[in-house]
């Protein structure tokens, strides 16, 4: 009720007062719980290192719906006890390992991009986000998902200050938290822009909300030439507490006793050599799954594993192999894939554009068959010291290329797999997938580039599974029901406290144009954001809830 | 008075009682004990749960001792039945 009023008192008061009024104080009292929140938030922020990536596409200005002519990626990790400082794991040549803001130079006709200027996005100003440096102007209530939010436009005080916030804000109205700003930072230069950029928080655990998705769209000037490009890229962020890698081992056993002595002749604890070897084969693979888990770039077993399982088993079954495999997710959006061990990773931006479970069993099938010919791990990383080593080294000590013979003689047995398959009569799909992907690579070059593997895509050479793209029709872009690929961000829904990855629950929605398909590329985001409940709360929904089993198809 | 047994039963093959998914979140360890019957026909016949551990457990190391292969007791050169305690136990290294 208190709360209603005050709202009202806002529009009818027509925000901001020139008077010192009652409702100015209010006003005032909000704005100060506000910037207490975001100075906490920072607090907050100083004790996690969170993971973040960017990924940018370039679009020709003078062609706005032709594909993107060239990418850059960025994978790192902040500090926030230094400020927002990246640590780079992995970058393309135009991002900068130095420096802060602004984001973006032009040196000559190269774009150069500051690693620190994306990372800065996830705050609206760092230092001075207060009353006495910006005015604060309310708009409108507005729901963002579930969470009701007050939306204030912020402008600084001072118009000839450089780097500051210029935008508007949301904030949950509940208890006063930052969950989304959008704007840009103020007096952009030619030679050194600020980009626009729309920045997402979600809310993690009871008050707590945490930078989660930021996007960014802009159009820097001309470089010489005249040749404009679009920008348009995305920054994740994930792994604020995500859970060390702890997985249990069991030993269990069946003793009998009865009056008369038992003769046990079931006790094998001996293990042969080729028991051995297999033991040491899978130490290996352990070994590599936990760094790569420890390190925040695999996802914990979950739900989107459960879908690729399935996909699996269907293989496995119609080419009767009783083997154990298991399928886990790198978080990571460059597209790729591998065989560890017994352990197949798909990385998320590689889910995320496949149209359907098909394409889905056909990539699984191309690193299923490296595990049926036993192509195997490396064994050295069943020594332990081997995966301990500084995480940005992760990525030059953990490759997992394979040399070209076994990536044709995986491929050839994948399309075998395939024909005895459940699939068989849907492959034309995952060749047409194939198909896009080829005529897409070449302005791609950072998405086709695997951050631990080897490469789907040479230039626009299709590295394996030729046999498959060769069989299946024509490619046109231009027709809006044959949908070849689907824009990143499509499938998979990151936690980014736990890593936990769920499938995205998307209505399917009928295309206008060709243009909307935009397969491989970024699109700006629509989270639906959410209150995280209370640990009761959260147990008496789980049991009104009957969860349908996920799956790939739409 | 009935004759001695000559020879007791010889286990030929023990299957791995399975961890529930429930109990190794809850790191649930111990031992279920059973009263089973190693039958003259070679059957596994579980009589009555002596003591269990739940959530899941229990079915588990049923299922686990029903699948046992044994050798029956011999009486007077004959296969003979036998009840015998059989205890299955759970541990986890974490």
């Amino acid at each position: 009720m208190k709360r209603t009023w005050f709202l009202l008192a806002l529009v009818l008061t027509g925000w901001p007062a020139t008077a010192q009024t009652p409702e100015r104080n209010v006003v005032g009292r909000l704005i100060d719980r506000i910037v207490a929140n975001e100075r906490q938030f920072l607090q907050q922020m100083r004790q996690s290192r969170p993971l973040f990536e960017t990924y940018l596409q370039e679009v020709e200005e003078a062609h706005p719906n032709a594909p993107p002519v060239n990418d850059h990626y960025l994978l790192g990790r902040l500090d926030w006890s230094k400020g927002v400082i990246p640590m780079e794991i992995a970058s393309s040549a135009a991002f900068q390992k130095r420096g802060g803001l602004p984001l973006f130079r032009r040196s000559g006709s190269a774009l150069t991009f500051s690693a620190a200027g994306f990372a800065q996005m996830a705050v609206p100003d760092a230092e001075e986000f207060n009353r006495e440096t910006y005015d604060f102007e309310f708009v409108r209530r507005e729901f963002l998902g579930e969470l009701r939010c007050l939306v204030l436009d912020v402008a600084p005080k001072d118009k000839k200050a450089a780097g500051r916030f210029l935008g508007r804000i949301w904030v949950e109205d509940r208890d006063y938290h930052l969950v989304r700003f959008n704007g840009t930072y103020t007096l952009s230069k030619a030679a050194a822009i600020f980009f626009h950029f729309d920045s997402w928080r979600v809310n993690v655990a009871p008050g707590v909300f945490v930078p989660a998705f930021i996007y960014v769209e802009d159009l820097p000037p001309a470089g010489p030439g005249g040749r404009r490009v679009r920008l348009k890229g995305q920054t994740r962020l994930w792994g604020y507490n995500a859970v060390r890698p702890n997985k249990s081992q069991e030993l269990t056993d069946i003793l009998i006793e009865a009056e008369n002595p038992v003769s046990d002749r079931s006790k094998t604890e001996d293990a042969s050599p080729v028991e051995g070897q297999r033991s040491w084969l899978r130490q290996a693979e352990e070994n590599i799954v936990q760094r790569l888990e420890k390190s925040g770039l695999l996802a914990p077993a979950g739900e989107v594993d459960r879908v690729l399982n399935t996909v699996v088993n269907n293989l496995l079954a119609t080419s009767n192999l009783d083997l154990e495999v298991q399928c886990r997710l790198l978080l990571t959006t460059p597209l790729e894939s591998f065989a560890v061990g017994h352990t197949i990773v798909v990385s998320r931006g590689l889910v995320d554009v496949l149209p359907d479970e098909a394409s889905l069993a056909m990539v699984l099938a191309s690193e299923l068959a490296h595990i049926t010919l036993d192509h195997r791990t490396d064994t050295r990383f069943a020594f332990s010291d081997q995966t301990m080593f500084e995480e940005q080294q992760i990525l030059q000590r953990l490759r997992f290329n394979r040399p070209p013979p076994e990536i044709t003689a995986a491929s050839q047995e994948a399309v075998k797999m395939l024909a005895r398959s459940p699939y068989k009569d849907k492959l034309a799909n995952a060749g047409l997938f194939l198909k896009a992907l080829g005529s897409r690579a070449p302005g791609l070059p950072n998405l086709i580039q695997a951050n631990l593997s080897h490469q789907m895509m040479s230039g626009n050479e299709l590295l394996h599974l030729t046999e498959l793209a060769a069989a299946a029709p024509e490619l046109d872009e231009n027709k809006v029901a044959q949908i070849a690929a689907l824009p990143l961000g499509s499938r998979v829904k990151l936690d980014p406290w736990t890593n936990q990855t769920t499938l995205l629950k998307t209505k399917p929605v009928a295309l206008l144009s060709a243009r909307e398909k935009m397969p491989f590329e970024i699109a700006p985001p629509a989270p639906y954001l959410v209150r995280v409940a209370s640990p009761k709360t959260a147990a008496t929904q789980a049991t009104q809830n009957t969860a349908a089993p996920p799956s790939l198809e739409r | 008075m009935e004759e001695p047994l000559s020879a007791g039963i010889e286990i030929l093959d023990k299957p791995r009682p399975a961890y529930s998914e429930e109990a190794r979140r809850l790191k649930i360890e111990g031992e279920v004990v059973l009263q089973v019957l190693f039958a003259a026909s070679g059957e596994v016949r579980v009589q009555r749960l002596i003591r269990g551990l739940g959530h899941g457990l229990d079915q588990n190391a049923i299922q686990a001792a029903e699948h046992l292969r044994f050798r029956p007791a011999m009486r007077g050169g004959w296969p003979a039945d036998l009840v015998a305690t059989v205890q299955i136990s759970f541990h986890l290294a974490y």
